[in-house]
């Protein structure tokens, strides 16, 4: 069967799909006549700041010293205070001799800065790494603890991946903040990424079990056999085998994970979303905003998907 | 070497109890070659499986080279190093190359350096006649290789004691003469042996000792002459009709 001239129509009916979709929404915006201002948007990436450099007393204009685009500004105070300022040469607001007031602008200095959109991101992405990190350690344990032979061990896992799996996410990292960070004088910070680490760990918990036990009994019997401890049968036999079992699940679990740190917005942690309410509360253009929040994240999340589909390539060359 | 007095193993569940190994006593000395034949279900893995302790038996002593398994103290890796055993499905872990497989445990449990254990190694593989698939991972290899480098494996601990546990039924046929002929030159070299197998030609040629077993008890114990010539007991009559 020649399945390359079967594909073809399937192509172009995805792409039919497609158009309609997006023509069928554009026709709908247009209908209920919704401004859109794209043109808002970049300076929440990246924007161009002036800082006003300011002449800290009273004083004068000792010296200007031009070099090219930027200029030196020596300023002496009635007491002999000298200060040094650097402000670009076109800005200069002051000639020298001039006598100038405290909180007077000698000139500027202007620079490109993060926009809350990338200072979001950015936020988004650390809170998601501390959590996945503490989350793998946590599930590892707890896994563990799932297989294990010791009843308390057994049972203390249980409790923890039921109640966590039983209860909103939004409800925990509720707990988090007002309840265990009042009691223990918890910073938000701590509560958000700790309620995210607690939170995943059980689903993690629940994927390295099933992925240690998907190891055929017959690995740790023959690395019993062979008078291998517990201990080293599980770090150096069964474990590699089951993260690259668990490897598919686990990297959908982290995706969750980065989607879910959303959530921490509630408790004031100023993370992609919460920034994009604030600028919307500034600029009103909540369609572009949320398109282009939900772009950054499906950015984030297909990059992580993207690391883990090369790591499964080539663990696989002893299959 | 090996010392079993009326071990017992019970199997709980459901309400039932299976005494799966029920009252077996039978000593190997330094050097012999056992076999045990038996219908499937007639105990004979799980008595194999007690001698390394991966199975704990419920009653009874196991005492291999003085040491006793039922004893609290004894420190059952320790007898491990001394006990190798080759499994009926391999057991070869996947993720390690045929080298890693063999140096493993001789690193983590014998203490060697890598060097001395990758030498070990390769002497095995020559020894068992794949020293060219040293590099690969067992996937690349057909069952009757891999069965081969299970058993390097197993000697690269430089055991007292080798147990086989069914090593060829889960082979085609035209790999089992590969993975017996290797078994013939380890008997040969005075290795002590306990093989559980159905093959029947191995357990004549090979065996110094025939045991039969059948409900978790022995039944019949004998040279391979007398098991195969003369056997005395009905149900060892029975079973010898089916096999062979």
């Amino acid at each position: 069967m020649n399945t390359a001239e079967r594909v073809w129509p399937w192509k172009v009916l995805l792409a039919f799909i497609l158009i309609l979709t997006a023509a069928g929404t554009w026709g709908a915006v247009k209908k209920i006549d919704y401004h859109w201002r794209w043109y808002r948007v970049p300076q929440y990436f990246f924007y161009h700041a002036e800082d006003a450099q300011k002449i800290p007393f009273d004083g004068t204009v000792s010296t200007i010293v031009t070099d090219g685009k930027m200029a030196t500004v020596t300023l002496t105070s009635e007491d002999s205070q000298v200060v040094t300022e650097k402000v670009e040469t076109e800005s200069l607001k002051v000639s020298e001799g001039e006598s100038l007031f405290e909180g007077d602008t000698v000139g500027f200095v202007s620079q490109w800065r993060l926009g809350p959109l990338m200072n979001g991101l950015w936020t988004t992405m650390w809170l998601s790494a501390i959590a996945s990190v503490f989350a793998l350690i946590l599930g590892l344990v707890a896994g563990l603890a799932k297989v294990s032979k010791n009843y308390t061990l057994r049972g203390l896992a249980m409790i923890y991946v039921e109640c966590i799996r039983g209860t909103p996410l939004l409800v925990q990292i509720f707990i988090a903040y007002f309840f265990l960070g009042t009691v223990f004088n918890l910073s938000r910070n701590v509560c958000g990424v700790g309620a995210l680490a607690l939170f995943a760990g059980a689903y993690v918990a629940e994927i390295v079990r099933a992925g240690i036990q998907a190891i055929p009994p017959g690995q740790t019997e023959a690395a019993r056999s062979l008078g291998m401890t517990m201990p080293q049968t599980m770090m150096d036999i069964i474990l590699p085998q089951a993260f690259k079992k668990i490897l598919p699940p686990l990297s959908g679990q982290f995706i969750s994970l980065i989607k879910d740190s959303s959530l921490v917005s509630v408790i004031a942690i100023t993370d992609l979303t919460k920034s994009g309410r604030e600028i919307i509360t500034s600029t009103f253009a909540t369609f572009e905003v949320w398109l282009v929040v939900a772009a950054m994240y499906l950015l984030v999340t297909s990059l992580l998907s993207q690391i883990v589909f090369y790591m499964e390539r080539r663990l696989a060359v002893s299959d | 070497m090996i010392k079993a007095k009326n071990v017992v193993k019970l199997f709980h569940g459901h309400g039932t109890t299976v005494r799966a190994v029920d009252g077996v006593s039978t000593e190997v000395d330094r050097g012999e070659v056992v076999v045990v034949i038996g219908p499937s279900g007639s105990g004979k893995s799980t008595f194999l499986r007690c001698i390394n302790g991966l199975e704990v038996f419920s009653e009874g002593h196991i005492i291999i080279d003085g040491v006793d398994l039922a004893d609290k103290k004894t420190n059952i890796n320790k007898v491990r190093m001394e006990v190798g055993m080759v499994f009926q499905q391999f057991n070869l872990f996947p993720h390690r190359t045929v080298l890693e497989n063999l140096t493993l445990a001789q690193r983590r449990v014998r203490k060697r350096s890598k060097k001395v254990a990758e030498e070990k190694a390769h002497a095995l593989l020559e020894k068992v006649g794949i020293p060219e698939k040293a590099r690969e991972y067992p996937s690349r290899l057909s069952g009757g290789q891999q069965q081969r480098v299970a058993i390097a494996r197993a000697l690269a601990m430089e055991p007292k004691v080798m147990l086989f546990d069914e090593p060829t039924s889960a082979l085609d046929p035209e790999m089992v003469g590969e993975v017996l002929d290797v078994m013939k030159q380890l008997a040969g070299e005075g290795m002590t042996m306990v093989v559980v197998t159905h093959e029947m030609g191995f357990a004549r040629e090979v065996a110094d000792r025939v045991l039969f077993m059948d409900e978790g008890k022995i039944v019949e114990v004998g040279t391979p002459e007398h098991f195969f010539t003369e056997p005395r007991e009905d149900r060892t009559k029975l079973f010898l009709k089916q096999v062979l």
